[in-house]
C-alpha cells in the first residue's frame, strides 16, 4: 500500500514540473505541454488545426512554432453555418 | 516558418498549397487568388453592378473590403433576421456591418424581417413545424428569397454570398450522403441569371474557411465570431468537423473533394438532373410575383401562411 502511494506522488510531481504554456478557447484555459509544436498541443487537447487560427500576443502565428513555458496561446475558432 | 515571397515570419501556413506567407504578401496572394476565380468561373466583371450578401461574419465582410479594394461596384445588403437568444446576436451582427460599411465609405442597405414581414426568425421557428424541425432551413428559404427579390428590384447584374471551400465541401459531402441529384447538379459556384432570378456567385469557393479568418484578421476586419444559436446542432457543422479531421491527416482533401466535384460537373455529371436545374418550369407566386416551381404560392409566402 506505502509503496503504491509513494509512486502516484512521484507520478505526479513528474507530472508538474514538466514546462507548460496555456491555450485559451473562448475565455477558457487548458494547459499543454511546451517545448512542442503548437498544433502537437491542439491535437492533445482533440483541437483541430484546420479549425482555429493561433494567436500569440495579438499576432498570428503558425501552427509549428514552438510552444515556451508560459505561453498564452489564443485559439480563435474559424467554423462557422448553419 | 517564415514567408516564401520575402522571408519575413509567416503568420499563415497553407499546407493544401505548401505554402506560408507573412500577412501583407497573405492578403495580396488572397486577393489575386479571389480574383482568379471570379475570371475562371466567369461570375463578374467590374461593369457589373454588384450586391453583396453581408451577414457580419468574416467571409462576408473579408469578400466585400476586396472587392471594394479592387474598385468592382459593389452594394451590401444586411438582412436583420431578428435573432436574440440571449446574446443579441443578430443586433451585434447588424452594428459590425453597419460600422465596416461606414469606415469604407460602402453603401449598405439593411432589411428587418421583422418590420419588413411581421415576424423574427425566431418567431417563424417557433410557430412553424419547418422551422421547429430544421431552423436553418428556414433562414436559408428567408434570406434567398429577400436577397433575390432585392437585387431584382434594384436592378443588380449579380448576388455574391461569402460561402467557402469549407462551407461548399460541407454542403457537397451532405449532398452526397443523401443522393441528392437535383442539389448535386446545382453546387456550380456561379448560378446564371433565369427569369425572375437574378445571377448567384460565389468568389470564396475555393478560399478555406481559415484563409478567410485570417484575412479578416490581419486586416483588422472586426467580425462577429460567436456562432448563430440556431446553428449549433447543424449538420454542416458536424459535416466541417469531419471533414476538418480528414484535412489535418490529408492536407488539401477538401479542395481534391471540391475540384474533383466541379470536374465531374463540367463533364456531364448528372447531365439530366443539370438541364432540369437550368430549365426549371418556373410561375409566378400570385402575392410576392417571384418565380416558384409549384404554382400557387411559392415556398416563402407560404411559410408566413401556416398555422
Amino acid at each position: 500500500m506505502v509503496a503504491c502511494a509513494e509512486r502516484k506522488v512521484t507520478i505526479k510531481l513528474a507530472h508538474m514540473v514538466k514546462p507548460q504554456a496555456t491555450l485559451i478557447l473562448k475565455k477558457k484555459s487548458i494547459l499543454c505541454y511546451a517545448n512542442t509544436p503548437v498544433w502537437k498541443g491542439m491535437k492533445a487537447h482533440g483541437f483541430s488545426r484546420s479549425a482555429f487560427l493561433i494567436v500569440r500576443d495579438g499576432d498570428l502565428i503558425t501552427d509549428d512554432e514552438i510552444l515556451k513555458a508560459g505561453d498564452q496561446i489564443e485559439l480563435i475558432p474559424v467554423v462557422s453555418g448553419g | 516558418m517564415h514567408c516564401r515571397k520575402c522571408g519575413k515570419k509567416a503568420v499563415i501556413n497553407m499546407r493544401q498549397h505548401r505554402l506560408s506567407l507573412c500577412a501583407a504578401h497573405f492578403q495580396e496572394w488572397l486577393a489575386t487568388q479571389v480574383v482568379r476565380y471570379i475570371k475562371k468561373y466567369k461570375m463578374f466583371n467590374h461593369t457589373d453592378k454588384i450586391l453583396v450578401a453581408v451577414s457580419g461574419g468574416k467571409d462576408s465582410l473579408a469578400l466585400w473590403n476586396i472587392l471594394a479594394q479592387l474598385g468592382y461596384q459593389t452594394d451590401g445588403l444586411y438582412i436583420d433576421l431578428g435573432i436574440d437568444e440571449g446574446i443579441a446576436y443578430s443586433s451585434r451582427s447588424r452594428e459590425v456591418t453597419e460600422s465596416f460599411a461606414l469606415q469604407r465609405g460602402l453603401r449598405l442597405y439593411i432589411t428587418d424581417i421583422k418590420e419588413s414581414y411581421g415576424e423574427s426568425i425566431p418567431q417563424i421557428n417557433e410557430r412553424t413545424h419547418r422551422g421547429r424541425s430544421k431552423p436553418c432551413s428556414v433562414c436559408g428559404l428567408v434570406k434567398r428569397h429577400i436577397l433575390n427579390d432585392f437585387a431584382q428590384k434594384n436592378n443588380y447584374d449579380v448576388v455574391l454570398t461569402g460561402h467557402n471551400l469549407d462551407d461548399e465541401a460541407a454542403i457537397l459531402l451532405a449532398n452526397t450522403l443523401d443522393w441528392s441529384l437535383e442539389f448535386l447538379a446545382r453546387g456550380y459556384p456561379v448560378l446564371p441569371a433565369k427569369p425572375g432570378f437574378s445571377k448567384k456567385a460565389k468568389p470564396f469557393c475555393r478560399i478555406y474557411e481559415r484563409e478567410s479568418a485570417a484575412y479578416a484578421f490581419v486586416s483588422g476586419i472586426a467580425y462577429v465570431e460567436s456562432e448563430c444559436p440556431f446553428s449549433l446542432d447543424s449538420k454542416q457543422l458536424k459535416y466541417k468537423r469531419i471533414l476538418n479531421q480528414w484535412e489535418d491527416d490529408r492536407p488539401g482533401m477538401k479542395l481534391r473533394f471540391y475540384l474533383h466535384y466541379l470536374n465531374a460537373l463540367d463533364a456531364g455529371a448528372f447531365p439530366w438532373k443539370q438541364d432540369s436545374a437550368k430549365t426549371l418550369s418556373q410561375h409566378l407566386c400570385p402575392q410576392c410575383g417571384q418565380p416558384t416551381s409549384t404554382g400557387g404560392l411559392c415556398t416563402f409566402c407560404r411559410l408566413f401562411k401556416q398555422p
